[in-house]
């Protein structure tokens, strides 16, 4: 079931490459569910309509939040970081052992979300993993022991259509942090 | 001393580092990555131990029963609600974690891995400009976690 990795323009429109010059780097160590290269689609948006906010890491390398990065990160993982607010569940929502959790987007949740992002970007103990391929896209990376249940990771991207975004903030497992260890690579 | 007696060894002397506020990684850099196959081999395990889970889930995102957005949230919770169990079993130095140890299934942890990763990525709202996974991916995503956990 191998895919193509889209390089041309989109359907119906102008593609991600069609309308940006840099492309993330193929990446052989990491080729997605179906085993061989992996469709990539980056959606387009109207940029300068976002604000952001600049965090600086330990390091010295900044990375930018846009207010809707910091929506889809707040509402996916706040309460791993321990931000207990989520919405309520669906009606359909089929009980489980393992119950999905949401975290209610407003200003005072991605406030304390981006707070903590910042924490963990100027702690100086945070692990750095310069040039780590998050789905394909050169990143630099930071690895702490010390938030969520077990390790939290967040990495700003240094190329492609969002080079200086903070574009993943996120839970660490056993096995992503191998693949981060071995192979410089999440996801 | 056997390799399960070592195990729980290098859990005490971690968690041990924990409680003082240091870590094994920074202390014994060569013991952590001993400790973190074995723990790889025993996540693994326990994601195989819950597969009607992701079984469930694949087949009704593929049966259109549920959206795109409401699979990658589940397929997170059930990914993260694991790992949050290994981490309280390993704090607890839990016996049970010796019934884990036998490495079986490393192929599901990198592809588990990597569907978590497009999960992450998605989000239905056009908006969102970040989002790097589409609802073809989840679906192919679904559909190969489906014949992998039906194999075995």
């Amino acid at each position: 079931m191998a895919q193509q990795l889209q390089t041309g323009p989109a359907e119906g429109g102008n593609g991600l490459f069609g309308r940006f010059s840099a492309r993330p780097t193929p990446d052989p160590s990491n080729p997605g569910c179906a085993g061989g290269p992996r469709s990539l689609t980056v959606r387009s948006s109207q940029r300068n309509s976002d604000s952001s906010t600049n965090l600086t890491a330990h390091d010295g390398v900044k990375g930018r939040l846009t207010d809707k990065s910091a929506n889809h990160l707040t509402s996916k993982h706040a309460h791993d970081l321990g931000i207990d607010d989520p919405l309520p569940p669906s009606p359909n929502q089929k009980p489980g052992k393992f119950p999905k959790i949401r975290t209610r987007i407003n200003k005072a949740n991605k406030k304390e979300f981006t707070d903590t992002l910042e924490k963990i970007l100027q702690d100086p103990n945070t692990e750095v993993f310069p040039g780590v391929s998050i789905r394909k896209i050169k990143s630099h990376g930071y690895y702490t022991e010390d938030y969520s249940e077990f390790g939290f990771f967040v990495g700003i991207h240094t190329e492609g259509e969002f080079a200086g975004q903070i574009i993943n903030a996120q839970p660490v497992g056993e096995k992503q942090l191998d693949f981060l260890r071995e192979l410089n690579t999440l996801n | 001393m056997n390799q399960q007696q070592k195990f729980f060894k290098l859990v005490k002397y971690s968690n041990e580092l924990k409680k003082n506020k240091k870590s094994l990684l920074k202390e014994d850099p060569e013991a952590f990555d001993t400790l973190l196959k074995v723990m790889v081999t025993i996540e693994d395990n326990l994601h195989y131990s819950e597969k009607q889970e992701y079984i469930e889930l694949a087949k009704d995102f593929l049966a259109d029963q549920i959206t795109a957005d409401d699979f990658s949230y589940s397929f997170m919770a059930i990914y993260e609600g694991i790992s949050r169990k290994l981490g309280q079993m390993k704090k607890d130095e839990s016996l049970e974690l010796a019934n884990f140890l036998k490495p079986s299934r490393p192929e599901l942890g990198d592809l588990l891995a990597r569907i978590y990763g497009s999960c992450d990525s998605f989000s239905p709202d056009p908006e969102v400009d970040i989002a790097m996974s589409d609802e073809k991916e989840l679906k192919d995503c679904a559909q190969i976690l489906l014949v992998k956990l039906q194999e075995e």
